[in-house]
């Protein structure tokens, strides 16, 4: 079964000492398994005391970045790329060292709205990149995530056929596909067809509503990404992610375009999300039972 | 019955007459009953070309405009307030040219990733600047529409209820709600409640798939949709939008993201959409039917 987690942007806005207690005191007691640390800086990233904040709420890590303007090894300027690389580089090792296995994200190109397609020669270095950083995620023990996020957020990497195509050139099992409902929502054709296609490369899921709000309050129809999931054997984790203007600072609100607060109060938020997502996995699970035959009832 | 229409991007990102031309024929060819002209710049339409080449090929025209971050009702500075006023006025004229009775469209900002959340007089200035606009398309005889747009293309307009909100505040009954699937997949929370609120309002419709490609091939429930526009009463315009790099060229790709190539035939796109609209929409008012 996946293990249900929690981004830990629904609960602070940055990861000083006091958030991250914050943070992962409140994911416990919501009921989760999981935190998704959100590394924006690695030389900030707390490493040692994310790691012991967890252990001690009883938690597991998983890890979360983004690439940006300054930092991205999709770049043709040189200097850019080597700053993005450097970047998921170092993402790496403060992954290790939080303890997590796993850092998913925008790691293929910086997190903004491009003004152009990719031009020719982007796609070959971020693959020629990827393979570089999966020997260092390998010799960490860390695997490393391709988000497929929308056509606002990245150019080049919108779906998991994109993504999954990468990992496939690369041919690293350290490279995963890191899925999301809300870009999905976005980018897909039939979101099921793309699971069943993409499932033995998927490595990490976000739960996102249509709108980043409460879960089961949009558009998404989470029993058809549910069942896909389960009828494919996943059992990695499910990280639930929403945002509001109410917990994110200016920076974070506006790097994710949230003009609003989608919703006010983190901690029922986070109990509700919770309860909705293994709702529906289990719901998911149980329609597989359709498979087998039912006892047939016969008139006597 | 609801009129059929496609959006004129669909054929070419080019409106010179030749252009033109090839576009409007082929939508009346198609069987359409509208086709919708994007106004990219209010200064260099031809209102009266335009109206002449539909009225030879008999069919019906319709007009949409989105303001850039030069003519912008949201900006601080007084300048590009101004160029937005001026230009959503000259758009007006240009929309009478046309013989059209109403225009609509991202006309409260610019289609622009904003950088920042807007301020209190930020909000204040785009609904006096749009009560002032719907009282020149009023002198005029137009109506005037507001289609909100998702968070990464614009802000102040994102849903329905916002829209709604602006429209009720000027309290001018020649404003409506332009509504697009689209956009609404992302921003809405229910968007069957968000119609029923707001129905006495909404007074043309953008079909776009979640995906913006062909219709009925993505995440979007039109079915959904259609009854509870049915329900509400809608009486209004149908407008397919569906976008291809195949025929936008890189300013507009770059414009709305549009990384992808949904499809390289535009006559089959269209009649796609259209079969597509004629079954589902009919059915969708049948089924408002009593037994």
């Amino acid at each position: 079964m996946p293990q249900f987690g929690i981004h830990a942007l629904v609960f602070v806005s940055d990861w000083s000492e006091a958030s991250i207690t914050n943070a992962t005191q409140r994911t416990a007691a919501a009921g989760y398994d999981l935190i998704e640390a959100v590394i924006f800086d690695p030389a900030e990233a707390r490493p040692e005391f994310t790691a012991k904040a967890a252990s001690k709420a009883g938690l597991g890590v998983v890890t979360g970045m983004a690439q940006n303007a300054g930092a991205d090894l999709s770049s043709a300027d040189p200097d850019i790329a080597r700053r993005g690389e450097a970047l998921v580089a170092d993402a790496i090792r403060a992954t290790r060292d939080m303890g997590s296995t796993r850092l998913g994200g925008v790691t293929h190109t910086a997190m903004h709205r491009y003004a152009d397609a990719p031009a020719p020669g982007t796609r070959e270095r971020v693959i020629e990149a990827y393979g570089r950083l999966s020997a260092i995620a390998a010799a960490a023990g860390v695997r490393l995530g391709i988000e497929a996020v929308n056509r606002y957020e990245s150019n080049l990497v919108n779906t998991l056929d994109d993504a999954a195509a990468i990992v496939r050139e690369v041919g690293s099992d350290a490279l995963f596909v890191h899925m999301d409902t809300f870009h999905m929502n976005i980018e897909e054709h039939d979101v099921g067809e793309a699971i069943d296609r993409n499932i033995g490369l998927v490595g990490h899921v976000h739960f996102g509503e249509s709108h980043r709000g409460y879960l089961g309050s949009g558009s998404i129809d989470f029993p058809a990404y549910s069942r896909a999931l389960m009828r494919n054997g996943y059992d990695g984790p499910i990280v639930f992610e929403a945002f509001s203007s109410a917990v994110l600072d200016a920076g974070a609100a506006n790097a994710l375009a949230t003009w609003r607060a989608h919703w006010l109060d983190s901690d029922d938020l986070a109990r509700k999300a919770l309860a909705f997502m293994r709702s529906e996995i289990d719901a998911a699970q149980h329609s597989l039972d359709a498979r087998q035959a039912f006892a047939r009832r016969e008139s006597v | 019955m609801n009129k059929l229409g496609i959006h004129g991007l669909v054929f070419s990102d080019r409106w010179d007459e030749a252009n033109a031309k090839a576009a409007i024929d082929q939508a009346a060819w198609l069987g359409f009953d509208v086709i919708e002209v994007l106004m990219f710049d209010p200064y260099t339409t031809d209102g009266a070309m335009l109206r002449r080449l539909a009225e030879d090929a008999g069919i019906g025209l319709a007009v949409g405009m989105a303001l850039g971050v030069d003519s912008d009702l949201a900006s601080e500075d007084p300048d590009k307030l101004a160029r937005g006023e001026k230009a959503l006025r000259r758009a007006f004229e240009v929309t009478g040219e046309m013989g059209l009775g109403q225009i609509s469209g991202l006309v409260y900002a610019a289609l622009n990733r904003y950088a920042a959340a807007p301020t209190a007089s930020q909000r204040e200035q785009v609904t006096e600047a749009l009560g002032r606009a719907a009282g020149h398309a009023k002198e005029l005889g137009l109506r005037f529409g507001l289609e909100p747009v998702n968070r990464y293309e614009s802000y102040i307009v994102n849903t329905l209820d916002e829209a709604g909100g602006i429209i009720r505040a000027i309290g001018a009954d020649n404003m409506f709600i332009h509504l697009d699937t689209f956009h609404m997949n992302i921003e809405e929370g229910d968007y069957v409640s968000a119609i029923a609120r707001n129905a006495d309002l909404i007074g043309y419709v953008h079909l776009a798939e979640s995906h913006r490609g062909l219709l009925g091939t993505g995440n979007f429930d039109f079915g959904k949709l259609f009854r509870a526009l049915a329900r509400g009463g809608y009486r209004g315009g149908f407008t397919v939008e569906t976008f291809s790099s195949s025929v936008l060229g890189p300013e507009i790709v770059g414009g709305v993201g549009l990384w992808r190539t949904p499809w390289t035939d535009a006559d089959e796109a269209a009649s796609s959409a259209l079969a597509f609209m004629q079954s589902e929409i009919a059915l969708a008012y049948q089924a408002q039917n009593v037994w």
